[in-house]
């Protein structure tokens, strides 16, 4: 089966499992150093990919995927022709909270070849929340790190009370809820 | 016919262009002069210290490709050696140590005036790089070419691209404002429309606002549409004269003018940076001539008042246009002289504000003025200018800031300190935050951002939602436990200044239009309690996601307890309570301060609704009171809760609130805690134990296990003022207020 | 003897605990059987937004049933893991108070420092009020004062400068239109032999005489401001005066021009 499925496998106790996907690798390598870098009490696997669907071959021996992370490089069109392709091959549960966009390079405009708005319509599309950071800096790329580790252990349900959904939903509360108006 | 123009132009032009030539010569030997001046101080500067330096070679090459491209001939050829080498040279020292005025001038001369081939003229454009200024009469002259056709309508465009770029170096504005009806007409040129209602946006003030230009404007808009540029000037000449411009505009336009790229802007803070972060004992003789004293200020060049601005207009402007003195005013007071604040009340009558008006900012003796003055166009300059800074220097809009992002943030921190003079927001800084927050990696100059959202105005809750409070929203949640506290003190910040505001209104407004307040008074109620709910919210979710942080908790209380007073101390008519997530959290905390802390708000919850309704009862409100039943409901539900716990122990059975802690006696039995019901009080509970301990060890010393059950009838009464003598006031003010007169009656019953 | 009394006492909350862990991993193996039952979903291509909202909002619905049907759950009895417990939470509590402390001193001196600056802003706003009344009331003594004698003599002193200033200006303009607004004749007409020797045989009035005659006709004539162009007018100076819109044509008679209204 190509399609990634979320519940497919028994949770790693003591550990939490996230999935990178996109096309710039050097990005990739280096949120996935600074991602293990910070300190942590559970184990953290990441897994890197440029795209899906992941090679079944190996499907054994990758542990279950907690949260999925799509890189967007807002300078490239490939990038997110890329990321929408991938898209499809990713069960529907994953999109209960356990999908996030990560939308690069929106901080050079002069050259940006994908609209902002593109990014979060396709987030949108998705129920997916959006974060925008510069990874080429590294107080920047630590200070991503550590909100995808939030998020990582809440998806891992390290967070008691707390689950992927409904986190996502308080991502979510989009413009015209009034989810927190009493 | 046009070609019957044309064709005019160029004989005239060329007795100008002589006429510009001894102009320009003897403009040169002067500015030799005083470079050779410069080298000399610098080379007994040098020989005092015994170095074997020549005179800077750099200055020297400088001043022969500057005497090269005077003595030159007209058009020669691109190719030219000798030409490129000296243009490699001014673009090399341009790019690294900027211009002196002089020299600016003199280059802007000779890339107007069409000597060269346009190549050349744009690139020399694109190096005039200012060090300090640049003089008006640079403006003028730079006018007088273009107005003689001699360079390609590029070379125009970019002029004007430069003009805007470099607006606020220019000095004497009064005398760039003399020429605005030759920008004015540059209207008219398709290309040139977009920058030329950008130059005019800049330098409009009401004198120049008449109704044949009005007219005009009309008749542009007629025919090329509604373009941005030109609605944007279209509404400062209505904001200037309402009657003149009938017509409506769309008065939330966001960004009106292009970001038209600046390519001079890296090479200016470049200069910037050099001048201030090299020691002072390499720094070039620039830094003297530029601002002797000054130098510790020096740094952000944007933020310090140009070196001579007003004086010099005063000589040179003085003889020439004596006689409209006449007509308009009398001398004014150079800023720059303006130091004490003695000075200040002597001259506050007739002090003209500089020309860079950015130096506002860091200056309090002009911020004093600012306060003062009612002038609409101070207001609008600086919106201009702090909007175009915010969103040229925001380093995570623009990724090449990044290394300056210390810059920014003491950049950020002037605009916070200026507002918390001024008492209120720059409506530039409030677009900025919207226009910039979603994109923020809420790393990036984290603190002077957060302060800066204090002041963003009170507006309809629906806008600041989506541009403010979504994003911060989907920061906060993912971020760190201490950037969350932050954003409760930002948010509590923010209401304070609000509630403020408020005070401030209704301090300064008669009788008479009270009914007009009150209107808008419900606005502002409706606004100020979508953001407690918020908050309220933000905190339900916050205290769940960090487990019940105590510390968390310290800054969600401090918000509560402003929110607690609301009525009484901010004279707003709004009772909201704290939600059960917050309040159950506070109620069975293990922290006795933090216990304290909800004692005395909920006494201040408690004040507030007695007065409300006694004013309520006795009609002295004119005001409709937001505060429903259910508000009521909701405190005395919470009271009841409160009191079960800490005083009569039934808590377990008599909370009725369905979010509260009602409890089958089954899953309490379960707990195998012997006097379970009694575990919540002010012996037992988790906050307080610690005292009742200590307490019983004061009292009986020889017993070495503390027996808390000694704790009842007169000694109870001892403990409460054991309690109170540990500085829990707020648990004191509590108990006195919401339980004391029933206490005589129940506390036989529940001390057993 | 009381040692391995607390060891043995140790060692059952261990077991008590891994036994309770034990017990939850079953319970998270048979829902892990029930999902693998279930089959993936795939999300459709095209507008997966709205079969992703019904989902969602399925699965909300069941979080919040299962939320409203939870009832408290008991940690453990066993006083050794409660009292451990009990410890790290002091523990943790410990730690924020010291926080709280420290926050709450940085707040307190940043008050202090606050309240002295406005303290110092309010003391300088007084005063300024204080100076601005001052020279209010200054003012309105010399209203009183004015005498309208003297008044009048600065009245007239300035017109007769704003007269000589007029003059100036004039001189000024008739200079600078003379000198480069001169007549095509010469080169003009060496140049374009063809164009010129149509209009030669009129005699071109200046661009000086032009605007005289407009700004005349508009004193004089307000209600008719117009002038008729007649041959005698270089039209390329007519077309630049129109052009840079000093002059107007008439709306409905193009021979006809007037001066912009530039005073109103």
């Amino acid at each position: 089966m190509s399609t990634l499925a979320a519940f497919g496998k028994l949770p790693t106790l003591n550990s939490a499992t996230i999935l990178l996907v996109g096309t710039n690798e050097i990005f990739q390598q280096q949120l996935a150093e600074t991602i293990l870098q910070e300190k942590q009490d559970l184990k953290i696997n990441i897994h890197l990919a440029d795209s899906l669907p992941l090679p079944p071959e190996r499907d054994h021996i990758r542990p279950r995927i907690d949260l999925i992370v799509f890189m967007v490089n807002m300078q490239s069109k490939h990038s997110y022709s890329n990321i929408e392709a991938s898209l499809v091959h990713v069960d529907a549960s994953f999109f209960l909270g356990k999908v996030c966009f990560l939308a690069t390079g929106a901080g050079r405009l002069n050259q940006i070849s994908i609209e902002v708005n593109a990014v979060l319509k396709l987030a949108d599309l998705y129920c997916s929340p959006v974060l925008f950071c510069e990874l080429e800096c590294e107080k920047i790329r630590i200070a991503t790190a550590q909100r995808l580790l939030r998020m990582l252990r809440i998806c891992a349900g390290h967070m008691s009370g707390v689950s992927a959904l409904s986190f996502s939903s308080l991502m979510k509360s989009s413009i015209g809820d009034s989810s927190f108006l009493a | 016919m046009k070609k019957g123009v044309i064709a005019k132009t160029p004989k005239q032009a060329l007795t100008r262009s002589c006429s510009k030539q001894t102009d320009l010569s003897a403009w040169k030997a002067s500015a030799l002069q005083m470079t050779g001046r410069r080298n000399e101080q610098k080379l007994s500067k040098d020989k005092q210290q015994t170095t074997s330096e020549n005179a800077d070679p750099k200055q020297d090459s400088l001043e022969e490709a500057l005497s090269y491209l005077k003595k030159a001939k007209e058009r020669t050829p691109l190719k030219n050696e000798v030409l490129q080498k000296h243009l490699v040279t001014v673009e090399k020292i341009a790019q690294e140590k900027g211009l002196a005025p002089e020299e600016l001038d003199f280059l802007l001369n000779i890339a107007l005036s069409g000597k060269f081939a346009e190549v050349v003229s744009t690139r020399l454009l694109k190096n005039l790089v200012p060090t300090s200024a640049i003089t008006a009469d640079s403006v003028t002259s730079a006018v007088s070419w273009l107005c003689v056709g001699k360079c390609s309508r590029t070379t125009q465009m970019l002029f004007l691209k430069w003009l805007i770029a470099m607006f606020d170096f220019i000095e004497q504005k009064e005398q760039v404002n003399a020429l605005y009806g030759f920008f004015f007409s540059l209207l008219q040129d398709e290309k040139l429309f977009p920058f030329a209602c950008h130059v005019l946006y800049l330098i409009t003030r009401k004198k120049n606002v008449k109704p044949f230009r009005v007219r005009k404007l009309l008749d542009l808009q007629a025919k090329m549409g509604a373009e941005p540029p030109l609605q944007a000037l279209l509404l400062l000449y209505k904001n200037f004269s309402p009657e003149m411009v009938s017509i409506t505009l769309p008065t939330k336009t966001k960004i009106q003018f292009k970001n038209s790229e600046n390519p001079w802007k890296m090479a200016i803070s470049n200069i910037k940076r050099r001048l201030c972060g090299a020691p002072p004992a390499s720094q070039p003789s620039l830094i003297n001539t530029a601002c002797p004293q000054t130098r510790k200020r020096k740094w952000n060049n944007k933020l310090v008042l140009p070196a001579c601005s007003v004086q010099s207009s005063c000589s040179a402007v003085s003889q020439r246009t004596h006689h409209i003195d006449l007509i308009v005013h009398s001398d004014a007071f150079p800023v720059e002289q303006l130091q004490t604040f003695p000075q200040l009340l002597e001259n506050i009558h007739c002090l003209e504000l500089p020309s860079r008006i950015g130096s506002v900012l860091a200056n309090p003796l002009l911020l004093h003025y600012v306060n003062c003055v009612s002038d609409d166009s101070v207001y609008r300059r600086m919106y201009y200018w702090m909007g175009q800074t915010l969103r040229e220097e925001c380093p995570w809009h623009k990724f090449e800031n990044q290394p300056f992002e210390l810059e920014f943030k003491d950049f950020l921190r002037k605009i916070f300190e200026a507002e918390c003079f001024l008492q209120e927001g720059f409506s530039s800084c409030e677009e900025f935050l919207y226009r910039s927050l979603p994109f923020w990696d809420g790393y990036s100059c984290r603190s002077q951002v957060l302060q800066l959202v204090t002041w963003i105005p009170l507006s309809t809750f629906s806008e600041m939602k989506s541009y403010l409070f979504k994003p911060l929203a989907q920061l906060f949640f993912t971020s760190s436990l201490y950037f969350k506290c932050s954003v409760f003190e930002s948010l509590r910040e923010m209401l304070l200044n609000w509630l403020n505001w408020h005070l401030m209104q209704t301090d300064t407004t008669t009788k008479l239009n009270a009914d007009l307040l009150n209107t808008t008074l419900s606005g502002l109620v409706s606004s100020v309690a979508d953001l407690i709910h918020f908050v309220g919210w933000l905190s339900t979710v916050a205290l769940s996601l960090e487990n019940n942080s105590a510390f968390l908790m310290h800054f969600i209380l401090d918000f509560y307890e402003i929110v607690s007073d609301v009525y009484l101390k901010y004279n707003l008519p709004l009772v909201v309570m704290p939600p059960a997530g917050v309040f159950y959290t506070a109620l069975l905390s293990m922290d006795s301060v933090c216990l304290d802390h909800l004692c005395y708000i909920m006494h201040r919850y408690r004040a507030n609704l007695i007065s409300a309704k006694q004013n309520l009862q006795a009609k002295k409100t004119v005001l409709q009171f937001k505060f429903s039943s259910q508000t009521c409901q909701e405190y005395n539900q919470y009271i009841t809760a409160m009191v079960g716990c800490l005083w009569t122990s039934n808590v377990f059975q008599k909370d009725f609130h369905h979010q509260g802690i009602h409890m089958d006696p089954e899953v309490l039995e379960k707990t195998r805690v012997k006097g379970y019901r009694k575990s919540f009080n002010i012996v037992y509970h988790p906050a307080l134990t610690g005292y009742a301990m200590l307490f019983l060890q004061e009292a009986q010393p020889e017993d070495k296990t503390p027996n808390f059950q000694l704790i009842q009838g007169r000694r109870w009464e001892w403990y409460l003022e054991y309690l109170y003598s540990q500085e829990l006031r707020g648990l004191k003010l509590f108990i006195e207020s919401s339980i004391h007169r029933a206490s005589q009656r129940s506390q036989t019953q529940t001390s057993k | 003897m009381s040692l391995s009394q607390q060891d043995l006492n140790l060692e059952d909350a261990k077991e008590q605990l891994l036994e309770e862990c034990e017990g939850i991993w079953k319970q998270v193996e048979e829902c892990q059987n029930k999902l693998t039952f279930q089959e993936i979903e795939t999300v459709p291509a095209t507008d997966p937004k709205l079969s992703l909202l019904l989902h969602r909002m399925k699965a909300l619905t069941a979080e919040f049933n299962q939320w409203q049907k939870r009832t408290p759950e008991i940690i453990t009895t066993n006083p050794d893991v409660l009292v451990a417990l009990g410890k790290d939470q002091l523990q943790r509590l410990d730690h924020d108070l010291e926080m709280i402390l420290s926050t709450v001193h940085a707040k307190n001196k940043k008050l202090n420092e606050d309240l002295l600056r406005e303290q110092q802003w309010l003391e300088e706003q007084q005063q300024l009020i204080d100076c601005l009344d001052q020279t209010e009331k200054e003012i309105s003594n010399q209203v009183v004062q004015f005498s309208e004698k003297r008044a009048f003599q600065e009245l007239k002193s300035k017109m007769l400068k704003i007269k000589a200033y007029k003059e100036e200006l004039l001189n000024a303009l008739g200079e600078f239109v003379e000198k480069h607004f001169p007549l095509p004749e010469d080169d003009g007409i060496q140049k374009k032999k063809t164009r010129s020797s149509r209009e030669e045989d009129v005699q071109l009035i200046t661009l000086h005489e032009i605007l005289e005659s407009l700004i005349n006709t508009l004193i004089n004539k307000p209600h008719d401001p117009y002038v008729t162009i007649n041959n005698s007018f270089w039209s390329p100076y007519i077309e630049l005066l129109l052009r840079y819109g000093i002059a107007l044509r008439h709306l409905e008679d193009p021979s006809r021009i007037r001066l912009e209204n530039f005073y109103d």
